[in-house]
C-alpha cells in the first residue's frame, strides 16, 4: 500500500512539474507577468514586480495591462521586455542552455545524495548482518547470572 | 580631556595587572592537566555508552509497548541490546579492578 | 564618553588578541599560570565591548550627531524606542552589536564551563576569541562606529522608516542571537578536534547551545516574515531575498545536524558527519553575513555601505580550509564502527531527513550564487528569484514534510514491517479522507493549487501520525497509574521532553506548512481607485471608501489614514485604517497596511494612492490562512522550550556518572 502511495505521489509530482495549466482571465495574464518579471526601477530594488510597491512598478503594471489589452500575449511581452533590459529581467533562469544547470543542478544533487545514503545505508546494514549471522546461534548463549541482575538493577535505576 | 586619560590609564593599569598577576605568581610548576590517562577517557566513554545503552532497552520496551515492532524482533533486539550492556559492564569493571591493582593509594 | 567607547574597544582587541595566545600556549604548554591569566580575558572583552556598546547607545539617546553613525541612523524626532534599535539600523553598529552578543554569549560558557574539561575548554575559548578577534578588527580598523564629525550638524539624517516598526526591533537581536548561537557549538567541535577529546562530550556539552541557537534563528525568520507581511506592503511575507535565504540555508543545516546528533549519542557513529553539519552551520552564518554586507547581491536588505564583504569571505575560506584540514586529520580518530540494525529504522529515516535539508539548503545556496556563475562563465548577469526557489523547494519540502509523518512510527534501530504497516493505518486512511473530502471544494486549476492539495492531505497525514503518538503514550499511561486523561498527556510529555518537545515542534511545523499552502494558492487581491463613499466586493466583503484624514503625526512625519468600512452580510464588520506617512526627507513614503486577521483568513488592506479630491486607490488583499504560520511559531517555540527545559533525571544521570569517575580517577585539585 505505502509503494502504491508514494507510486502515486510520484506521478502526480511528475505530471504537475510538466503540465503547466494555463490561467485564464485578464488579472491572471497580469499576474502571470508580474510574476516572471523583475521590477526595473532607479533603486534596483531587486524584487519580483508582483512583490515591488515602488512607484516604477505602479507604471509597469498599468503599462503591461494595457499591452495586454491591446492584444499582446504574455510570452510577446516578456520577450519585448528581455530584448529592452537583458536577460536579468526575467525572475528566474531560463530552461534552456546554460541556465538549464540552475535547474537541474539541486535535484541531480539530491538524486546523487539518494544513492549516496543507500550506499551508505547498505554498507551499514550489511556490517550488522555480518555480524548477526556469526551472532544468531549465540542467542542462546546465556547473559552471566551475576551481570544479568546488575542490568536489570541499573536498568530500574534508569527512569524514562 | 586629562581627566579621561587619566581613566584610560587607570584601565590599562588595571587589565595588566589582572592578567599578569598569575604569570608572576608560584605556579609556574604546576601543570593545568594530568598527563591523558587512556583508562580515564575510555572509563568515562563507557559510562556514557552503558547509559546510552540501557536508555535504548528502556525505549525499545516503550516500541514494543506502543507496537511499533514486534516480539520477535523485540526479543532479539533485547537480546543484542543486554548483550552489549553486559559487556559494558564487565568492561567497566575490568577497568575498575585494573585501577584499583594499579594505584591502590588512589582506591578507597 | 566617545573617546571612551572607541577606546575600550581597542583595548578589548588587544586583550582578545592576548586572550587567544594565552590560551593556546596554555593547552599546548600545560601551564595552569598561563590559562589563570587568559581565563581573566573572557571577562574583560566583555566588559570593554559592553562599556563601549553604552557609550554608543548614550549617543544615540542624547542625540550627539557630532558621531557620523548617530547622524546617519537618527535625529531628534525619533522615538525613544527607536533610538535604542537604531543601534542595529545600520553596518557599523550592527557589527558592534554582533560582537556585544557574542562576547556575552562567550562570557556565559566561561562561567558555566570554567573548570570542567580543561583539555577541551581552553581551546573552545581560543576559537571564540579568534571570531571576537576577527570582528574587533574590522570594526576597529575599517568600520568604526564611533567615527566623528568634526562640525557636528544640528540634526541627524533619520532612520530609514522602513525600520521604524516593532518587528525591526526584534527581528535583528533574535535572528543575531541564532545567528551567534551558533559560534559556540562551533567553537566546542573544533576543541574537540584540537585536543583529540573525539568522544560525543563536545555534543552533550553543547546541546542546550545548539537548541537555543536554532530557536532564535527560527523566530528570526518568522520575525522577519512577519515584518515583511505588515511593513513591505505587498501582501506576502516571503520573497527568497538572497538574505532571507542566508538566514535560511544555516537554519536548515541545523535542523539537519539536530537530528543527525541523536544518531550519535544513541550510537555513537557519524562522527565525521555531525562535526561536518556543525561546521557547516557555522560557515553559513559567515556566509550570510558575507551576503548582507558584500553589496554583490541586490538584497532589500543590504547596508548603506557595504564594503566589507571581501573580509567576510576571507574569513570563510580561512575557517573551511582550517576546518577541513582539521578534520582530515583527526579523520584516524574519528572512524566509528558505523552500523546499522535495519533498512527500516528511525536512524535510516533520519538519514533521509538530513539529505531532504541538505537538499533544500543545497537548492537555495545554489539559486542564491547562480547569478555570480552565470555572469562568470557566459557573461551574462540573470536574475534568480522566486519563481525558481518554488518550483525547487516545494517537491522536497513537501517530501519533507511526509517524512516527518513517517518519522514518530519507525522504531529506532529495526521496525517490524507487519506493524509499520499497522500503524500506518490511521495516518493513511486519515489523508485518503482527507484527500477524498477536499477534492470536490478544493480548486485544482494550477500547479500552486495542486502543491496546496497535496500539502494539506499530508498535513493531515502527519498531524494523524503526530497525534497518534501522544494518544498512545497516555493511554498506557493511564493503564498504569491511574491518571486523568490530561495528566497521564502532561506526565508523559514531561517525563520525556527532548522526544515530545520535538513532536510539538513537529506539530507546529505541520501548521506552517498549511499557512504557507493555503495563503499562496488560494489568495486574492484586487486594485479599486475609488471616490468616497463608494465600495466594492472582494471574497465577500463589501469594502467602502468613506474618509480620507490627514494627521501631522510630528514635525517630520506626516499621516494619511483611509478609513475603509467592511462588511459581510450586510452587517459592518470591522473598520480598516491603512495609511501612507511621509518622512520629511525621504523621498517615497511609506505604506503602513491594515490587517483583520482571522483564523480562515487575513483581510489586508494598502492604500495605495491619493489624490487632492481625495479620492484614493485601494489595494485589498485576500490572503487565507496566514495567521497558521504565526500560530505554527508560537507551537514551535512552547515545543522547543520544553524540549530544553532542563530534565531532572537527566542532571542526576549526568553527576553520577561525574561521581563513579571521580571514585575511581579522583582529579588532583583544581587550583
Amino acid at each position: 500500500m505505502k509503494t502504491l502511495k508514494v507510486l502515486m505521489v510520484l506521478f502526480v509530482l511528475v505530471w504537475i512539474s510538466i503540465v503547466q495549466v494555463p490561467d485564464a482571465g485578464a488579472g491572471a495574464l497580469l499576474q502571470d507577468l508580474e510574476n516572471q518579471l523583475m521590477c526595473k526601477c532607479d533603486d534596483k530594488c531587486g524584487k519580483v514586480l508582483i512583490n515591488c510597491t515602488c512607484a516604477t512598478s505602479d507604471k509597469t503594471r498599468a503599462k503591461f495591462s494595457k499591452m495586454l489589452e491591446s492584444g499582446l500575449t504574455v510570452e510577446q511581452i516578456v520577450k519585448m521586455q528581455v530584448d529592452e533590459y537583458g536577460e536579468t529581467v526575467l525572475s528566474a533562469p531560463t530552461k534552456f542552455g546554460f541556465n538549464l544547470t540552475a535547474w537541474m543542478t539541486p535535484f541531480v544533487a539530491l538524486v546523487a545524495g539518494g544513492f549516496g545514503v543507500r550506499k551508505v545505508l547498505q554498507a551499514w546494514v550489511g556490517k550488522k548482518g555480518e555480524c548477526y549471522s556469526i551472532e544468531t546461534p549465540a542467542a542462546t548463549s546465556e547473559i552471566s547470572e551475576k551481570y544479568s541482575k546488575r542490568l536489570k538493577d541499573e536498568l530500574d535505576g534508569i527512569e524514562l | 580631556m586629562g581627566f579621561i586619560h587619566f581613566l584610560e590609564l587607570i584601565l590599562i593599569v588595571a587589565i595588566l595587572l589582572v592578567i599578569g598577576i598569575p604569570l608572576f605568581g608560584k605556579l609556574k610548576l604546576k601543570k593545568l592537566v594530568e598527563p591523558v590517562d587512556p583508562a580515564i577517557d575510555e572509563f568515562k566513554h563507557l559510562l556514557v555508552r552503558k547509559e546510552e545503552t540501557l536508555i535504548s532497552i528502556k525505549e525499545l520496551e516503550f516500541d514494543f509497548n506502543t507496537e511499533k515492532i514486534s516480539e520477535p524482533d523485540y526479543k532479539e533486539l533485547l537480546h543484542r541490546l543486554e548483550t552489549e550492556a553486559t559487556g559494558i559492564l564487565e568492561h567497566l569493571d575490568q577497568l575498575e579492578q585494573e585501577s584499583k591493582k594499579g594505584k591502590p593509594h588512589k582506591s578507597h | 564618553m566617545n573617546d571612551i567607547g572607541e577606546f575600550t574597544l581597542l583595548v578589548a582587541l588587544a586583550t582578545a588578541i592576548y586572550g587567544c595566545i594565552a590560551y593556546v600556549m596554555s593547552a599546548r604548554g600545560n601551564r595552569i599560570d598561563l590559562y589563570l591569566s587568559a581565563d581573566k580575558t573572557p571577562f574583560i572583552v566583555w566588559a570593554c565591548i559592553t562599556i563601549s556598546s553604552i557609550c554608543l547607545w548614550r549617543a544615540f539617546l542624547t542625540d550627539d550627531f557630532s558621531l557620523q553613525y548617530v547622524w546617519a541612523y537618527s535625529n531628534r524626532e525619533l522615538d525613544t524606542f527607536y533610538k535604542v534599535s537604531s543601534f542595529w539600523g545600520g553596518q557599523k553598529g550592527s557589527l558592534l552589536f554582533w560582537t556585544l552578543l557574542l562576547s556575552t554569549y562567550m562570557l556565559v560558557v566561561y562561567f558555566q564551563n570554567r573548570s570542567k574539561n580543561l583539555r577541551v575548554v581552553p581551546y573552545a575559548m581560543a576559537v571564540m576569541l579568534v571570531i571576537v578577534v576577527f570582528f574587533l578588527f574590522l570594526i576597529n580598523f575599517s568600520t568604526n562606529p564611533f567615527e566623528r564629525i568634526p562640525l557636528p550638524p544640528e540634526d541627524g539624517r533619520g532612520l530609514n522608516p522602513l525600520l521604524q516598526n516593532y518587528w525591526m526591533v526584534i527581528h535583528p537581536p533574535t535572528l543575531y542571537l541564532g545567528y551567534v548561537g551558533f559560534t559556540v557549538p562551533f567553537a566546542f567541535a573544533v576543541a574537540a578536534l584540537i585536543s583529540k577529546d573525539l568522544d560525543d562530550g563536545w555534543i552533550r556539552m553543547t546541546r542546550k547551545w545548539t537548541l537555543i541557537s536554532w530557536f532564535f534563528l527560527c523566530m528570526g525568520n518568522l520575525f522577519g516574515a512577519s515584518w515583511a507581511y505588515v511593513e513591505l506592503g505587498w501582501g506576502g511575507y516571503w520573497a527568497w531575498d538572497p538574505v532571507e535565504n542566508a538566514a535560511f540555508m544555516p537554519l536548515l543545516i541545523a535542523t539537519a545536524f539536530l537530528h543527525s546528533v541523536m544518531i550519535q549519542e544513541k550510537k555513537d557513529m557519524m562522527k565525521v558527519w555531525n562535526m561536518s553539519l556543525i561546521l557547516l552551520t557555522f560557515a553559513m552564518t559567515i556566509f550570510g553575513t558575507f551576503i548582507t554586507r558584500s553589496g554583490l547581491i541586490q538584497s532589500v536588505h543590504t547596508f548603506d555601505e557595504a564594503t566589507l564583504g571581501y573580509y567576510f569571505l576571507a574569513f570563510l575560506f580561512v575557517i573551511i580550509a582550517a576546518c577541513a584540514a582539521l578534520i582530515i586529520a583527526r579523520l584516524p580518530l574519528l572512524k566509528s564502527a558505523n552500523e546499522l540494525d535495519s533498512f527500516l529504522s528511525r536512524e535510516s529515516s533520519f538519514l533521509f531527513n538530513n539529505l531532504l535539508l541538505l537538499g533544500i539548503a543545497f537548492a537555495t545556496f545554489w539559486g542564491t550564487i547562480f547569478p555570480i556563475i552565470s555572469e562568470a562563465v557566459r557573461g551574462v548577469k540573470i536574475t534568480v528569484g522566486p519563481p525558481f526557489y518554488n518550483q525547487v523547494n516545494v517537491p522536497i519540502g513537501l517530501a519533507l514534510l511526509a517524512l516527518i509523518g513517517i518519522g514518530p512510527v519507525i522504531a529506532w534501530r529495526r521496525a517490524t514491517f507487519s506493524n509499520l504497516k499497522k500503524n500506518f493505518l490511521k495516518p493513511v486512511l486519515a489523508g485518503l479522507v482527507a484527500a477524498i473530502a477536499l477534492f470536490p471544494v478544493i480548486p485544482l486549476g494550477n500547479r500552486a493549487e495542486i502543491y496546496t492539495y497535496i500539502t494539506f492531505v499530508l498535513c493531515v497525514f502527519v498531524l494523524v501520525s503526530i497525534l497518534t503518538e501522544f494518544y498512545k503514550v497516555t493511554v498506557s499511561r493511564m493503564g498504569l497509574h491511574e491518571e486523568s486523561v490530561v495528566g497521564a498527556l502532561a506526565t508523559a510529555t514531561w517525563r520525556n521532553k527532548r522526544r515530545y518537545g520535538g513532536y510539538i515542534v513537529h506539530i507546529g511545523m505541520v501548521l506552517i506548512f498549511a499557512g504557507i499552502a493555503g495563503s499562496q494558492a488560494y489568495g486574492t487581491h484586487t486594485e479599486k481607485h475609488l471616490q468616497l463613499g463608494e465600495s466594492f466586493e472582494i471574497r465577500g466583503y463589501t469594502i467602502t471608501y468613506e474618509k480620507l484624514v490627514a494627521v501631522e503625526a510630528t514635525s517630520i512625519k506626516t499621516r494619511i489614514i483611509a478609513q475603509l468600512a467592511v462588511e459581510r452580510d450586510g452587517k459592518r464588520y470591522w473598520t480598516g485604517h491603512p495609511e501612507k506617512e511621509f518622512y520629511k526627507g525621504q523621498n517615497q513614503p511609506v505604506s503602513e497596511v491594515d490587517v483583520l486577521s482571522t483564523w480562515k483568513e487575513d483581510l489586508y488592506m494598502i492604500l495605495a494612492d491619493f489624490r487632492e479630491d481625495e479620492s484614493a486607490t485601494i489595494k485589498v488583499y485576500v490572503n487565507p490562512m496566514v495567521s497558521w504560520i504565526w500560530t505554527g511559531g508560537w507551537i514551535i517555540a512552547f515545543g522547543t522550550m520544553i524540549s530544553m527545559w532542563p530534565d531532572r533525571l537527566e542532571q542526576r544521570r549526568r553527576l553520577d556518572r561525574v561521581r563513579k569517575q571521580e571514585q575511581l580517577f579522583p582529579s588532583p585539585a583544581q587550583e
